[in-house]
């Protein structure tokens, strides 16, 4: 028998039995389409993830101020606020740091803006000018805090477009006083939305933004800075930036052991990394999982294989009594169950990238990625399955003894 | 044509032995109309396998057209059955939901025939049986004397040297019997070998020669007058 017929053949048997062939191919249908979408939408959020690390701005280097200690017990880091203007003064020396070409000092805390009896809980930052070209902000209306507005502690505010939506849905706020606890700050600009993380911890439209001098007399007391974040003057120089930012803190908090140390380094490179080797897992997890179904979808197929040489015992005998060679009925059966998978594999495909739009797109909101490596793999992995759980049925149909199989009733 | 010698089939273990037959030798010539009868557990069906290359025997020569059987490898039979032996069992034994053409093809198929000239002959096959006008009929769609002659068109498309029947009419009417028989016995007049197994005597008497085995034996051997359709 030759291919052609052998496919034809095997086509019209599957044919003959439609509904065990759909209930057969179900198993591998719902595994690939699992696959495909898991793997996609895991893509498309660590691609979502990666976009807003970038986001920040561009080769940052983060330094983190240490732990309050209340009694003994070390509290999160960043709850101490132990950076300080001389750390700033050090750190923009360009004999200090050559690598580093900006510096832009930073006080957080969350807290309460009211506009008449509207009321947004959001993240207040004190920043200096710097912190628009660092973070890579642009305005939607209005303008950034300026060098006087720090200079004079001036009550000003920039909105993020959360807050700004928040507080103003239908009106224009430049020029409009909001309240944070018992002081007003004037509204002088809004930033352009970066997008949000879908519900993240960090929401970079969801903060204001106010003079540092202001936060620090106005509003948190004088403190010290929570963070101060630093760009690099490219990413090659990120590490060496960073270790000069390392040995600069050091010097100026008089420590020789970075163990001692009340900061923290961190640079945007190393998050990366690890956010997308954390998401990378993930995603690996999640198809892992989705890919057990698709053995036990194999297992589906070689069950019903069976059941159907058992069925075609006499269809079986009759083939080989008047010419069928072994390698025939092998042949046939074997492509029946590739046949399924292939099949059944593709209509997964199709459904587990109509899942992934639905979830990326509606649900959880990341870029919608096709992963062809997801599509490419799954395919492969359901001609193997049919392979090798249709091995074993041909098998047994194709040593079938003619006699046998003619006289089973 | 067929030479049987000194057949022996031996079922069972040592000990447990059935002898299904017993020493047979028979040889049938070319164009030859026979049948073989005997009760249910006579070895009349474990000749008919041998015969059919479906079996080999425990012991002894079967020689085909020349060619001695017995060394043929298993995975080699298939394809000595195809080109020697047309089968027409009692049960049809047909694809289910397939056409009547398709059908009559599969033993061409798996010669690897080119279907359009297999397609060509079956349906000249099936004109000459009159049914090639259910030819594109699923086979569950046609009667049962159909479904023989369909089964007989199958045979008669591998041109065998041998039409081996096995109770061909055990599952049809009376009056599709006769239709069969007289197909059966039109094809031999035509020159086709033909054996048929049987336990009714009224159908073995359509023959020309008669084989009776009892308990493995041959009893009988006669060559006997044809009582004609």
């Amino acid at each position: 028998m030759n291919f052609k017929d052998l496919i034809f053949t095997s086509m019209h048997s599957l044919n003959i039995n439609f509904g065990r062939t759909v209930l057969s191919a179900l198993g591998i249908i719902i595994g690939i389409a699992s696959v495909i979408a898991l793997i996609s939408v895991g893509q498309g959020a660590q691609s979502k993830i990666t976009q807003n690390i970038q986001n920040l701005g561009s080769n940052l280097i983060i330094v983190t101020s240490g732990n309050a200690k209340v009694g003994n017990v070390k509290q999160g880091i960043g709850t101490a606020n132990t950076l300080n203007q001389n750390d700033v003064i050090a750190l923009q020396s360009r004999n200090n740091t050559p690598d580093v070409i900006a510096v832009s000092p930073v006080i957080s805390k969350s807290g309460q803006l009211i506009y008449q009896g509207q009321n947004a809980v959001t993240l207040i930052e004190g920043v200096t000018p710097i912190a628009q070209s660092v973070n890579d902000i642009t305005m939607a209306k209005g303008s950034f805090i300026t060098e006087p507005d720090v200079k004079d502690s001036l009550p000003v505010i920039v909105l993020g477009p959360t807050v700004s939506e928040e507080l103003f849905p239908n009106s224009n706020p430049i020029g409009k006083l909001v309240t944070i606890g018992n002081t007003f700050f004037t509204v002088i600009g809004v930033t352009q939305s970066k997008g949000s993380a879908g519900g993240g911890a960090y929401n970079q439209d969801n903060q204001v933004a106010v003079p540092i001098s202001t936060a620090q007399n106005e509003l948190f007391g004088n403190v010290g800075y929570s963070t101060i974040i630093l760009q690099a003057s490219s990413a090659n120089v990120m590490n060496q930036a960073t270790s000069e930012v390392e040995n600069t803190l050091m010097r100026v908090q008089g420590i020789t052991n970075i163990n001692q140390a009340n900061f923290n380094i961190t640079n945007q490179t190393q998050i990366l990394t690890t956010l997308n080797t954390i998401t990378g897992t993930f995603t690996l997890l999640l198809g892992g999982i989705a890919g057990i179904s698709l053995i036990v979808g194999g297992i589906g197929i070689m069950n019903i294989m069976l059941v159907s040489v058992t069925e075609r015992t006499r269809e079986i005998g009759l083939r080989k009594a008047i010419g069928a060679k072994n390698s025939d009925i092998l042949y046939q059966f074997l492509v029946e169950a590739i046949l399924i998978t292939v099949i059944g594999g593709l209509i997964g495909v199709i459904i587990g990238i109509f899942i992934d739009y639905i979830v990326a797109t509606y649900i959880i909101k990341v870029p919608f990625i096709i992963s062809s490596l997801a599509i490419i793999l799954s395919i492969t992995v359901s001609i193997t399955i049919g392979l090798i759980f249709g091995i074993f049925p041909a098998y047994k149909a194709s040593r079938l003894s003619p006699i046998e199989a003619l006289r089973y009733e | 044509m067929i030479t049987l010698k000194g057949i022996y089939k031996i079922y069972g273990d040592t000990g447990n032995e059935v002898i299904a037959l017993n020493n047979i030798n028979l040889s049938i010539e070319s164009g030859e109309y026979v049948s073989i009868m005997g009760a249910s557990g006579s070895g009349k069906s474990s000749l008919m396998h041998i015969m059919g290359l479906l079996d080999k025997p425990t012991q002894g020569e079967y020689v085909l057209d020349g060619v001695n059987t017995i060394d043929i490898k298993e995975k080699e039979l298939s394809s000595v059955r195809n080109k020697y032996i047309g089968f027409v069992f009692q049960a049809f034994n047909l694809l289910p939901r397939t056409t009547v053409i398709d059908n009559v093809i599969l033993p061409l198929v798996y010669r690897g025939e080119n279907k359009d000239i297999a397609e060509k002959k079956a349906l000249e096959i099936l004109k000459k049986l009159g049914i090639d006008k259910r030819a594109y009929f699923k086979t569950n769609q046609i009667s049962g004397g159909q479904q023989q002659r369909v089964a007989i068109a199958r045979a008669l498309a591998q041109e065998p040297t041998l039409i081996l029947a096995d109770e061909p009419t055990g599952n049809v009417d009376s009056k599709t019997t006769l239709e069969i028989i007289k197909i059966l016995q039109d094809l031999n007049d035509e020159g086709h070998s033909i054996v048929i197994v049987t336990h009714e005597d009224d159908i073995g008497d359509r023959a020309k020669r008669k084989i009776r085995l009892k308990d493995g034996l041959l009893i009988e051997d006669k060559i006997i007058r044809q009582n004609r359709v």
